[in-house]
């Protein structure tokens, strides 16, 4: 085998988590669009007959041939709150990494590019936010102001934009000498113009990953809130809700558990092979 | 003799100075460094004036002041007799324009060349699309590029393709100064020559000034007629390129013409020796700021600070050894 | 003629690409002698750093190098075991690179640095590592040497640096010394003055000198031999007044051509060019590499070009 093939084939072995993690979060997320259409139940509807059915796979003599993923404590069909939970899962993951990436964005090219006290007044809140225990704070607040879509979008989004604001801003000094941005200056160039122009371009090649890993993060976070009783309230059918209710029968049904536990773990592992995939597809470009 | 000039120079530096306090963290006790003082520059319309000094020596911190972007903590600095900082940002960038170094960080590696020297046209708003794709493409051509390279990347080019894509970008306004600061010392030797050949070519058909900063004496002694060489912040020597290149009248600047190896293989090195007390600008010597490597210092040199002031054989030179100009005598002291 | 340090027949370096395999080192021979510094000239992606990295076997990932004949004093480099490799490296010859900072260890003092390769090869006393390493500190021009064993890289500028990487460099007296662009990054007088201090030290050590570098004013003032390299190629080689005076390889004509010379180079005229750029050396390259700027090309060009000699000046060409 020659080198250059060598070359090659160590490139597809990095590419090939890529392509199953793209694979798999696109099944997620066509499965959460096409909810209406290929669940096969309502995932509030209650059955109250057809309670507590196992899947077929664990006691076929139990299952019901309709719910092929057997039902919860008040009948409803599991499968179907599988997938309306990838909703809720998805829209919080991609919305709070929106808020968070926003907020850490803006401070950290403010801080990275204009340094001085705008620095210093960045480093501070980075700091500060370090210090709190993010956890504890999104459960007091969303204690205090009630569990919704909404609230919990917002806390975590409030909470969660620290690593974009260091990245960013390590990544702006970093650009802020480069002599196109002087260039421009000396062109006459606007502040916002060279932000917007010379500046972000070169510095969001670090966000994908950064995105990918806070999606991942608040996928998780919002799980561990919904399983405390402080995040998404009953009866939506989130992820963390679902293994929250299903803990109480965790000895006896434990796939009621192991269903909404293994599709987090799934949904998180793909993002996150998803961010390292694409940081392998751009870094050697950089690194050259 | 120079000329009086009847209209106001295109430059004019009146005593610039810039310092800066470092000090690390919020609570360390600040330091002044001195990076540029008492500097008196004048360069008029279509001349080149050459400004020669090693690391440390304040050349880049004088470009950006001149460039406008950064302001001198004490003195003016006047473009066509105006202050500078009364010109605005937009009106600065159509008169003066800098060329940088380093051919791989002066441009923009996510635009397209096309893009990158359209910019200026841009943010001064001159001309419909079509005129700036027209001017972009008459720039490229002026700079020796093949019209294809309008739509390439920056990464697609060599350095001296990525030079005169910076060429182009500067002159595209056709700014009456432009300030080059080293634009040829990060490239190879055949390639220097093209660029050097190119900003020659440039400034003769449009009527550039050139700041022209290098380390490279030789270039410089080609290029420009005029030379001020600096050490830590400060002029040492000024004066025609002839005199100043072939006689200095400062030790520094005669040292560093020694530093220079011609490709003259029949001498060796030569034998200048200046110690090795290397100069900081965090805590310059007291008197003359080179006396601690000088050749020739004695004792008024560590006490008093030489003045730049007119020596004999015109041109300006700060030290205590070099002969007034207009003396009646030559109780001259040549210079090793 | 002194006894030959270093002897390099038919080098190659091939580095592993995505687009294929890229000749960077094409059949390389050198030959550095005892109290002799050979000077190994040529612009960005010629070969020539890494013709000096093959010879110390320090190649990144991904190169291959051969070579007919690579002899240190003598001893076989090809054939030798990768510890005594490592044995030789430090010892018998040693490298020095343009950028100081990268050379030495932020976190170790100049003292630790300087005396671990000496009590790694020659496993002598502590006492006796630490008084060479004042001694040669001294030696290379650095006031308050005891002083400065207790230093660290970032307390000195990068002329001092330069220095303490020379004198590291010699703490076991090498038999050659490679030096890669050693000047390059310094100022004009910091430079001047590392050059002399190279010059005086191989001097005074008897040893082979073999420096790297693109600027033909260094070559022409320090090296006794020179070799111009070309595409991973030496196109010409000889001594250096004989090259300088009459070069004979169009590319070493070109190259004297484009330098500025002052008092020779009248102000406001044009320099001499070489039109075009390097080749890319990726996949077969046959015949001279050169032919694509010279202006003397002919068709025979295509085929490969013998090497002409002429009393100790070689070089590669149809001319």
């Amino acid at each position: 085998m020659s080198g250059a093939q060598a070359v090659r084939r160590a490139r597809w072995r990095g590419n090939v988590g890529l392509i199953i993690a793209a694979l798999v979060l696109g099944i997620i997320v066509l499965m959460a669009v096409a909810a209406p259409l290929i669940a096969p139940y309502d995932p509030y509807e209650q059955i109250l007959d057809d309670r507590m059915l196992p899947p077929a796979f664990v006691d076929a003599e139990r299952a019901s041939p309709t719910h092929l993923l057997g039902t919860d404590n008040l009948g409803r069909d599991y499968l179907s709150r599988l997938i309306y939970g990838a909703r809720i899962s998805l829209l919080i993951g991609f919305f709070t990494m929106l808020v968070s990436g926003v907020i850490g964005t803006v401070l950290g090219v403010a801080a990275g590019f204009f340094g001085g006290r705008t620095d210093m007044v960045v480093s501070f809140l980075v700091t500060t936010r370090l210090s709190l225990p993010v956890v504890m704070v999104a459960l007091a607040v969303v204690a205090v102001l009630g569990g919704s879509l909404q609230v919990v979008v917002l806390v975590l989004g409030l909470l969660l934009w620290d690593r974009f604001a260091v990245v960013m801003r390590s990544a702006t000094m970093q650009v802020r000498g480069r002599d196109y941005v002087t260039a421009a200056r000396a062109i006459g160039c606007s502040v916002p113009r060279i932000l917007w122009s010379e500046v972000l371009p070169n510095v969001v090649s670090g966000l994908v990953v950064i995105a990918s890993y806070e999606m991942a993060q608040a996928i998780l976070l919002e799980a561990a809130l919904s399983f405390l009783g402080l995040g998404v309230q009953p009866p939506l059918p989130s992820w963390g809700l679902m293994v929250s209710e299903a803990k109480e029968f965790m000895l006896f049904e434990p796939w009621m558990i192991m269903l909404p536990g293994a599709a987090i773990c799934v949904l998180v592992l793909a993002i996150n092979l998803l961010g390292d995939g694409i940081r392998d597809l751009t870094a050697p470009e950089g690194r050259r | 003799m120079a000329v009086p000039l009847v209209s106001a120079p295109l430059l004019e530096l009146r005593d610039v100075e810039r310092t800066y306090r470092v000090g690390a963290g919020l609570f360390a006790k600040k330091r002044v460094l001195t990076a540029v003082a008492g500097v008196s520059l004048q360069l008029a319309r279509g001349e080149v004036l050459g400004l020669v000094g090693e690391s440390g020596c304040g050349k880049s911190t004088l470009a950006r002041i001149i460039l406008g972007l950064e302001a001198p903590s004490a003195g003016e600095v006047l473009l066509d007799g105006r202050p500078i900082g009364s010109i605005g940002r937009l009106e600065r960038g159509r008169l003066v324009q800098p060329i940088f170094q380093d051919p791989y960080s002066s441009l923009n590696p996510r635009r397209q060349i096309a893009a990158i020297v359209g910019l200026p046209l841009d943010v001064h708003g001159i001309g419909t699309a079509g005129e700036r794709r027209d001017a972009v493409s008459e720039m490229l051509a002026l700079v020796g590029l093949s019209p294809h390279h309008a739509a390439s990347f920056p990464a697609q080019l060599s350095g001296g393709q990525r030079q005169r894509v910076a060429i182009a970008r500067a002159l595209v306004l056709r700014p009456a100064l432009v300030v080059c600061d080293e634009p040829t010392s990060a490239l190879d030797v055949s390639v220097q020559s093209q660029i050097l050949n190119l900003l020659m070519d440039l400034r003769e058909r449009l009527g550039l000034a050139y700041l022209f900063i290098s380390h490279n004496l030789a270039v410089v002694h080609m290029l420009a007629a005029r030379v001020a060489a600096m050490y830590l912040g400060r002029v040492v020597e000024q004066g025609e390129a002839q005199q100043v290149l072939t006689a200095p009248r400062h030790p520094y600047t005669a040292a560093l013409l020694a530093s220079v190896l011609t490709p003259d293989a029949s001498l060796g090195l030569p034998d200048m020796r200046l110690g090795t007390v290397f100069p900081n600008p965090l805590a310059m010597p007291p008197g003359c700021s080179f006396h601690p490597r000088c050749p020739l210092a004695f004792e008024r040199c560590s006490v008093e600070r030489p003045v730049l002031r007119e020596v004999e054989g015109d041109g300006l030179a700060a030290c205590h050894l070099a002969p007034e100009a207009g003396a009646a005598t030559g109780k001259e002291e040549p210079l090793p | 003629m002194s006894e030959i340090a270093l002897e390099l027949r038919g080098l190659t370096v091939d580095i592993l690409t995505d687009g294929g395999v890229l000749h960077a080192v094409r059949g390389v021979s050198l030959t550095a002698r005892r109290g002799e510094t050979l000077c190994v000239v040529g612009e960005s992606g010629c070969g020539k750093s890494l013709t000096t990295l093959a010879v110390m076997g320090l190649l990144p990932e991904g190169a291959r190098r051969g070579a007919e004949c690579m002899e240190l004093a003598g001893e076989n480099l090809l054939t030798a075991s990768p510890s005594r490799l490592r044995a030789l490296r430090g010892d018998r010859m040693a490298m020095i690179f343009q950028d100081p900072m990268t050379c030495l260890n932020p976190s170790l003092t100049i003292g630790d640095q300087m005396t671990e390769t000496f009590l790694h090869h020659r496993k002598g006393r502590a006492r006796a590592a630490l008084d060479r390493a004042v001694a040669l500190l001294e030696r290379v021009g650095i006031a308050g040497a005891a002083g400065r064993l207790g230093q660290y890289p970032h307390q000195l500028s990068g002329g001092l640096r330069q220095r303490v990487v020379i004198a590291m460099a010699l703490m076991c007296e090498p038999d050659v010394l490679l030096a890669d662009e050693p000047t390059t990054a310094l100022d004009a007088t910091v430079q001047l003055g590392i050059l002399q201090l190279l010059a005086a030290l191989q001097r005074e050590m008897h040893m082979a000198l073999v420096l790297v570098t693109h600027d033909l004013g260094i070559v022409a003032r320090i090296a006794d031999r020179v070799a111009v390299m070309y595409a991973g190629e030496v196109v010409e080689e000889g001594e250096v007044r004989a090259v300088f005076d009459a070069p004979r390889h169009p590319y070493t004509r070109g190259l004297m051509n484009c330098i500025p010379q002052p008092g020779i180079t009248a102000p406001g005229t044009r320099l001499g060019t070489i039109p075009g750029l390097v080749p890319y050396l990726v996949g077969d390259v046959a015949g001279c590499a050169f032919r694509g700027r010279c202006p003397h090309a002919m068709p025979a060009c295509a085929s490969p070009v013998p090497v002409r000699e002429d009393a100790g000046h070689a070089w590669r060409c149809l001319l």
